[in-house]
């Protein structure tokens, strides 16, 4: 299971309310400091659904620009993750889209041709390797990729997910299982 | 092979780096501060924000992605059709799908007067195009007439799509400086469409039973392929995957010169086509 990352752990909650209030107001600052918060988790997220790193970035960016400016909309008495979470899958989905073609070819080649030698991706994960991982994750469709992002890349809890994708938490517990399903799937057909 | 898939995803995103990770919040803050006004009060859309021109270019930039795969394998011939998206394709060795002569083909006539050429191949079957005049087909694409002066004008030439800038194909027939390939009547195929090699994935993608070599045409990276037929894959500039069977069995020059790419398909050796190409007026 996915751990809590440092900078979110409980105690710092009543910290996190008091920032997100200046940010409402239009402090840029407590916003950056809302942004160190939870970029780990965005990043990772916008990876996850957007299935690049060079973009994820770029994408983290877009997503906490556009967070600030809809943090009038934001409900203060929940927790603000799973809502950045939900942006950043939003941002990550429509980046992808608009390039999908591009990046099928890109990661088809890779998956027939090997990959670049010396990079991260010949990490070995247990047994299967992270080249194999983002090969099938690719393979997923929408709504499978953003499951899984939310919960073991942004390490949402299935509350937290349930929060982030607006469906009952029982919802989550079984598009999650099934998504893992296909992903295992995919990762048979790859090896 | 039973994976614990949970362990392995969190660990995955673990594993993952972003240099600019550190200073994520403070682009953030820099580029809300920057003409930023208070929260939902405008909207700007986002390509006319830095970040969102930045992208923008980024993507006009990113044009071409070129791919050659080899389709030696059923599972690389359905990984092809699978990427194009039309699962059954059938993507055939050329050695095996030889070309007779079609008894009611009559080859496109050139614009300049063309060397006999019965009984001529099929240009469906070379998937060609449609018979257009030679300078006529070369305007349609934008390139300057692409006769190599080395073998002079072609006997048919035709355009085609994709990309749907056009794609212009001129076919010689056998000679004395061009041995017979494996289709019936034909000597060489020139082609000419508006796209870049990516050299990264010849690279990658080389291999089995094609040799790959590095070379240059005119200065310009040249790629020379030998060995099993095999598709080309590219990204045409209009986004669109584009799936190339290369024709014949034989010898294939990949060359680029500004905007546009030439292959030349033939029996040729690799220094007669690279000669060939050389003679090949770029303007």
């Amino acid at each position: 299971m996915a751990s809590p990352s440092p900078e979110h752990l409980p105690d710092s909650a009543a910290e996190e309310a008091a920032l997100v209030t200046r940010a409402r107001a239009g402090d840029v600052e407590a916003f950056g400091a809302l942004v160190g918060r939870h970029q780990r988790a965005a990043l990772r997220t916008a990876f996850a659904v957007g299935g690049s790193e060079s973009e994820a970035e770029d994408v983290t960016q877009e997503a906490f620009v556009k967070a600030f400016r809809a943090l009038s909309r934001f409900d203060e008495r929940r927790p603000l993750r799973p809502w950045l979470m939900q942006i950043v899958a939003n941002e990550a989905r429509n980046r992808r889209r608009s390039r999908e073609r591009r990046q099928r070819l890109a990661v088809r080649a890779a998956a027939l041709g090997g990959h670049e030698p010396g990079s991260a991706e010949d990490l070995a994960l247990g047994a299967v390797s992270a080249a194999e991982l983002r090969a099938a994750l690719s393979g997923l469709d929408d709504r499978d990729r953003t499951v899984i992002a939310l919960r073991y890349f942004a390490g949402l809890s299935e509350a937290e997910t349930a929060r982030a994708l607006d469906v009952p938490a029982g919802t989550v517990k079984s598009r999650c299982s099934r998504a893992l399903e296909r992903l295992r799937a995919q990762l048979e057909e790859t090896l | 092979m039973p994976v614990d898939l949970e362990r392995a995803l969190t660990a995955f995103a673990d594993s993952l780096e972003f240099p600019g990770e550190a200073t994520l919040a403070e682009r953030v803050v820099a580029e809300l501060s920057r003409a930023e006004p208070a929260p939902d009060h405008v909207v700007v859309p986002f390509w006319s924000r830095p970040a969102g021109r930045r992208v923008l270019a980024v993507a006009a930039a990113a044009i071409v992605l070129v791919g050659l795969v080899l389709v030696g394998s059923p599972r690389a011939r359905r990984a092809v059709a699978d990427l194009l998206g039309i699962g059954g394709i059938a993507i055939e060795r050329s050695t095996s799908s030889t070309v007779g002569p079609s008894p009611e083909s009559s080859p496109a006539v050139a614009s300049t007067a063309p060397p006999t050429f019965p009984p001529g191949p099929d240009p469906a079957a070379l998937a060609a195009g449609r018979p257009i005049g030679l300078d006529e087909g070369a305007a349609q694409v934008g390139v300057v007439t692409p006769v190599p002066a080395a073998i002079g004008p072609p006997a048919a030439s035709y355009l085609g799509t994709p990309p749907s800038s056009g794609k212009l194909t001129l076919v010689w027939p056998p000679s004395s400086s061009l041995p017979p390939t494996a289709i019936a009547g034909v000597g060489a195929l020139l082609t000419v469409f508006r796209a870049e090699v990516d050299e990264g994935l010849f690279q990658k993608l080389a291999g089995g039973g094609t040799t790959y070599e590095r070379v240059s045409v005119d200065g310009a990276p040249a790629a020379w392929l030998s060995g099993e037929p095999h598709s080309f894959l590219y990204l045409a500039a209009d986004g669109s995957v584009v799936e190339e069977t290369l024709r014949l069995a034989g010898n294939t020059l990949i060359w680029t010169q500004g905007p546009f790419t030439y292959r030349l398909e033939s029996a040729l050796g690799r220094d007669e086509a690279l000669a060939l190409a050389g003679s090949v007026p770029t303007g």
